[in-house]
């Protein structure tokens, strides 16, 4: 299998999510405290309350345990030797036949100023204190669920988000465009994401914009997520799905409202026709080979509906296989004939074809702007 | 009350042979084992049985950590291909419920049978057959679940299964679910006959004067597991059924398309799944606190506030299930009430770490091998513990759910909670249980090596977790830039696993070459420590009576004033017979004699019962009909089992 031979290495890819390996290395902040967008940046002031609570009570309670370690060995060291010279005593004593009693009761017992008020520590300091704490932090998070729980006044955009074993269909209903694995959304404006499963559940997650909500059969959960910056934001299914859970990934892609929205437009249009004798030949390639039994190219064919990702506006789209791949052409080709190999586990089955007819596939699919 | 009941000798009592006198010979006959290859599938011994617990369940959790040291290695750095990603799940999966089933569960188990008896004063559990019947499910159970995963039909939904990936033959085609429900099946049902067994004999074999307000805070932890185990486990024995019946029958609890609901299969398992996790932090507590004494040399501070916060975690543990699935989009009233129960659990920790410290505080404390695992405890367990308050915020808990900070926390829970206390009670009792003290040197070593990598592995995960690394992934990509950390963490769980390989080389060392213990090596306040090391199997010369929370180092004196339950039981000693097998029966709260319990003797049906009932389990991966046919044979042995033989009801 020579085609095959790049595709290791096109598995180290570099090109298509720059944005996200560039916003890596510009801040020294872990995505979930990078937020870019209102929800994520509750979670994240979220967390460093949290994180500033942790700090001194972590800290105080090790102190409290070395300082009574410390205090405690220190006292019985010194009892211990006392105890131990004592007796020495006695006996030498004893030897001579004096009359003595048990070296005890000579001395008084150097006790810790615990003693005697455990109780009062136990319960104040384990009990009390906690529980103060864990008020606040209880008020905390009521407060920050009462911000989650209010839908956003002005709500620009719907968008339907469907898990599937291992990839995800984006659906803008009042648009008319169905697309995979990249969800765009315009800067600053509010998104209602309605989040479905067609099979097992999976769980939606852009850790720069929200937190995580599962995808769930037979239910649909919503949140709203808003991006403040345009850029491109990694995400990932959270929830274990199956063989391909860690392929199983996707960019949202924030842009400005008019390019938004001409992006809306041109994916609402149909396939554009091929114009060159090849690719007219890779679309009938298409459409005979079982390809079109699964994928829908919108004018060209109507595939059973969720099955596998619309191929309409296949070229414009990033990465191919939800992440898994750069989306250049090579690496179509690799992922046409061989997609158990690249990702084993998907649904995708291999497509035997002459070398004619991949080439001429290959040609009209790369060509799906 | 006492006086009318119990005039002299009580009701079962009569008054003593004048030829009383403790006889080891016969004591050794009447409780020693029978002879050959039969002795060894016969033996109800608790000591035998908890040993084998507690050695079988540290193999698991060799099993355990070899598979967490594969997976550790896939993902070292980006996209290897160490491990296939068919494997990876199935390792992940086992890596789970060995841990959580087959481990840290057993364990506490036998730990809890080996030293009830000896602790509180009984020569055996309340039911020996009962603890080798589960013994033998969980052995057949582990072996199931090992040959499948063998013969590459591990169960690959992961430990918590959640449906419908589990339930539903689409989605996971391969057998390693029915797998998953078949073990899983029977070691719930060896962990609730042995959660039975520890229950009544804590409430009924004490010694007399061992009310419930002397026994050591070890036994309530015992106590306390037991009975969570008793409330939880059914729950998750009902959701694997229904997940068998799912898969194997054709029911839709859990497919939506047909009305099932899915998120039904996340409440019920994790209304188990949260109590599993005190079932096993619980009796890690107790070794602490048992462990604690003894090298504090001084009584635990604020005993009954102890107790009661163990109580008090048994109860609130079942109030919080719904933390472990925030995310399924749960209307706001329910977040907030499992929130505040997720916060309020964490305050019977906290009054459990300050009387920890308090008594560290006001004791003399000796830190060597098992104190060191001590400090490692409290110091990861807090931290594990400032985490879990966060992820009860529910806000942050959607962002870090299901990810590697997730891994995190519930590793320094884990380990910190449970491996670390469990390190410390095997130096702790390994000289009871042998006569061999461990190696001194090795074991400061092994903790150091332990508490080093156990930190380089996962403190480094909760950043890993904000980078937006998911769990249960079985690669990554170079340019997310998760490479760097997954390699220390890597490193660091070779570290820890060399910790674990020093204590075995230390066991089998000390076994060779260890100092001799004798009966009490560490001036130990309670009564396991006053039979030699290890003990005889009738466990007691004669039975002990209790007047204090620390007999051993304050044993009292008879009450002239007042007839204590000890001054009875001590009158009503020579009433225990010795030719065949019996203990003091006392009463719950008083530890008042009530009677002579007499225990059953060695027999295979526990052995064959555990067969019918792996028969039944193995054979429902084929075919339903083995169950039926399974519970037939079972009532045969059941019939055997109870069989009665002259020699015991002859009195």
């Amino acid at each position: 299998m020579p085609v095959l031979s790049h595709v290791p290495n096109a598995r180290r890819w570099v090109p298509v999510t720059v944005v996200v390996a560039a916003l890596l290395a510009g801040c020294e902040m872990p995505l979930a405290l990078a937020p870019r967008g209102p929800a994520a940046a509750e979670i994240a002031s979220i967390w460093w309350i949290l994180f500033w609570i942790a700090v001194p009570v972590s800290v105080i309670v090790f102190s409290l345990l070395g300082i009574a370690i410390v205090r405690a060995r220190a006292i019985a060291r010194e009892q211990d030797e006392h105890d131990e010279h004592d007796v020495r005593v006695a006996e030498r004593l004893r030897e001579t036949g004096a009359d003595v009693g048990l070296p005890e009761a000579s001395r008084p017992a150097r006790v810790s100023w615990l003693e005697g008020r455990t109780t009062g520590f136990v319960i104040i300091g384990g009990g009390v204190i906690p529980t103060l704490i864990l008020i606040f932090t209880t008020v905390m998070t009521l407060q920050g669920l009462a911000v989650f729980d209010t839908a956003p006044e002005d709500v620009a955009y719907s968008v339907t988000a469907r898990g599937h074993m291992f990839w995800w269909q984006f659906e803008y209903p009042d648009h008319g465009v169905v697309t995979a694995n990249e969800m765009h959304v315009p800067v600053g404006r509010s998104v209602r994401v309605e989040l479905e499963s067609a099979d097992v559940i999976h769980s939606f997650w852009v850790p720069q914009l929200h937190g995580k909500i599962e995808m769930i059969p037979g239910k649909t959960n919503v949140i709203h997520i808003q991006a403040d910056e345009a850029g491109t934001y990694f995400g990932k299914c959270a929830e274990f799905c199956g063989q391909q859970h860690a392929n199983m990934e996707f960019l949202v892609i924030a842009q400005e409202e008019a390019e938004f929205e001409s992006w809306l437009e041109a994916q609402a249009a149909d396939a554009p026709e091929p114009t060159d004798e090849l690719a007219q030949r890779g679309r009938d390639v298409f459409v005979d080979s079982q390809c079109a039994l699964c994928h829908t190219i919108r004018g060209v064919n109507q595939a059973a509906p969720g099955v596998a990702p619309d191929l309409t506006h296949l070229a414009t789209r990033r990465t191919l296989a939800a992440r898994t791949l750069p989306n250049v052409r090579g690496n179509l080709g690799g992922w046409i004939l061989d997609p158990q190999g690249i990702k084993p586990g998907s649904r995708m089955p291999a497509v035997n074809l002459s070398s004619d007819e991949f080439l001429a596939l290959l040609e009209y699919l790369d060509g799906l702007r | 009350m006492a006086e009318s009941r119990y005039d002299g000798y009580g009701p079962q009592f009569s008054p003593p042979p004048e030829d009383y006198r403790p006889d080891p010979d016969l004591l050794t006959r009447t409780w020693g084992p029978l002879p050959g290859i039969r002795g060894f599938f016969a033996v109800v011994n608790y000591q035998v049985v908890g040993m084998r617990f507690i050695v079988t369940g540290f193999i698991f959790l060799l099993l355990g950590g070899i598979q967490a040291l594969v997976m550790r290695t896939q993902l070292a750095q980006p996209n290897l291909d160490l491990v296939s990603s068919e494997l990876y799940q199935q390792l992940f999966t086992m890596h789970g419920v060995t841990m959580m089933f087959f481990f840290a569960v057993p364990i506490f188990e036998g730990l809890a049978m080996y030293l009830l008896p000896l602790m509180i004063g009984s020569r055996d559990m309340a039911m020996p057959r009962l603890g080798a019947f589960g013994y033998w499910i969980y052995l057949i159970a582990g072996i199931t679940l090992y040959t499948g995963f063998f013969l590459g039909l591990g169960p690959d939904a992961g430990w918590f299964a959640h449906a419908p990936l589990s339930s539903d033959r689409n989605f996971t085609p391969a057998m390693g679910m029915d797998l998953w429900v078949s073990a899983i099946g029977m070691l719930e049902i060896s962990a609730l006959v042995a959660a039975i067994e520890i229950v009544v004999t804590i409430f009924k074999l004490k010694a007399p004067g061992m009310s419930m307000a002397r026994i050591p805070i070890f036994v309530w932890a015992m106590l306390v597991m037991a009975m969570m185990i008793i409330f939880a486990m059914p729950a998750v024995l009902l959701v694997t059924v229904a997940v068998g019946l799912d898969r194997m029958a054709g029911t839709h609890f859990f497919n939506a398309a047909m009305g099932g609901d899915p998120t039904l299969y996340q409440h019920v398992f994790w209304f188990f799944g949260h109590p599993e996790v005190y079932i096993i932090f619980t009796p890690a507590l107790g070794v602490v606190s048992a462990v604690l004494v003894t090298f504090a040399r001084r009584p635990m501070v604020a005993y009954s506030i102890v107790a009661l916060s163990f109580i008090a975690m048994g109860i609130l543990s079942f109030g919080v299930w719904v933390h472990h699935f925030f995310a399924v989009g749960i209307p706001p009233i329910g977040l907030s009430f499992f929130a505040v129960a997720s916060m309020m659990v964490s305050i019977p920790s906290g009054i459990q770490m300050f009387a920890f410290i308090g008594t560290v505080w006001t004791g003399r404390p000796i830190v060597n091998t098992p104190f060191l695992f001590l400090i490692g405890f409290v110091v990861i367990f807090v931290l594990g513990g400032v985490t879990g308050v966060m992820l009860a915020a529910v806000p942050f808990n959607w962002q870090v759910h299901d990810s590697y900070f997730v891994v995190a926390h519930l590793h320094y829970v884990l380990i910190g909670g449970a491996l670390f206390p469990l390190f410390a009670g095997l130096y702790y009792w390994f000289p009871k249980w042998t006569g061999k003290l461990l190696d001194e040197t090795l074991g400061k070593w092994q903790f150091a090596i332990m508490f080093v990598g156990f930190n380089v592995t996962f403190f480094i995960q909760h950043i890993l977790g904000f980078q937006g690394m998911a769990r249960r992934v079985y690669t990554y990509d170079a340019d997310l830039g998760w490479g760097t950390f997954n390699m220390v963490s890597t490193v660091g769980s070779f570290v820890l696993a060399a910790g674990i390989l020093v204590f075995v080389f230390n066991v089998f060392w000390s076994l060779w070459r260890g100092r001799d213990a004798g009966q009490d090596p560490w001036l130990a306040p309670t009564l396991e420590w006053s039979v030699p090391s290890p003990p005889p199997q009738y466990t007691f010369l004669e039975p002990p009576v209790v007047r204090s929370l620390y007999p051993l180092w304050d044993p009292g004196a008879p009450d002239p004033e007042f007839d204590t339950a000890a001054d009875r039981g001590e009158r009503m000693r020579p009433q225990i017979r010795q030719d065949v097998r019996e203990t003091f029966g006392t009463s719950i709260m008083d530890g008042e004699p009530e009677s002579r319990v007499n225990l059953r003797d060695n027999s295979l049906w526990p052995f064959f019962a555990a067969l019918a009932v792996g028969f039944a389990f193995v054979g429902s991966m084929f075919s339903l009909w083995f169950f039926p046919i399974g519970a037939l044979l079972f009532y045969g042995t059941m019939i055997g089992w109870h069989w009665p033989f002259s020699k015991e009801i002859a009195t």
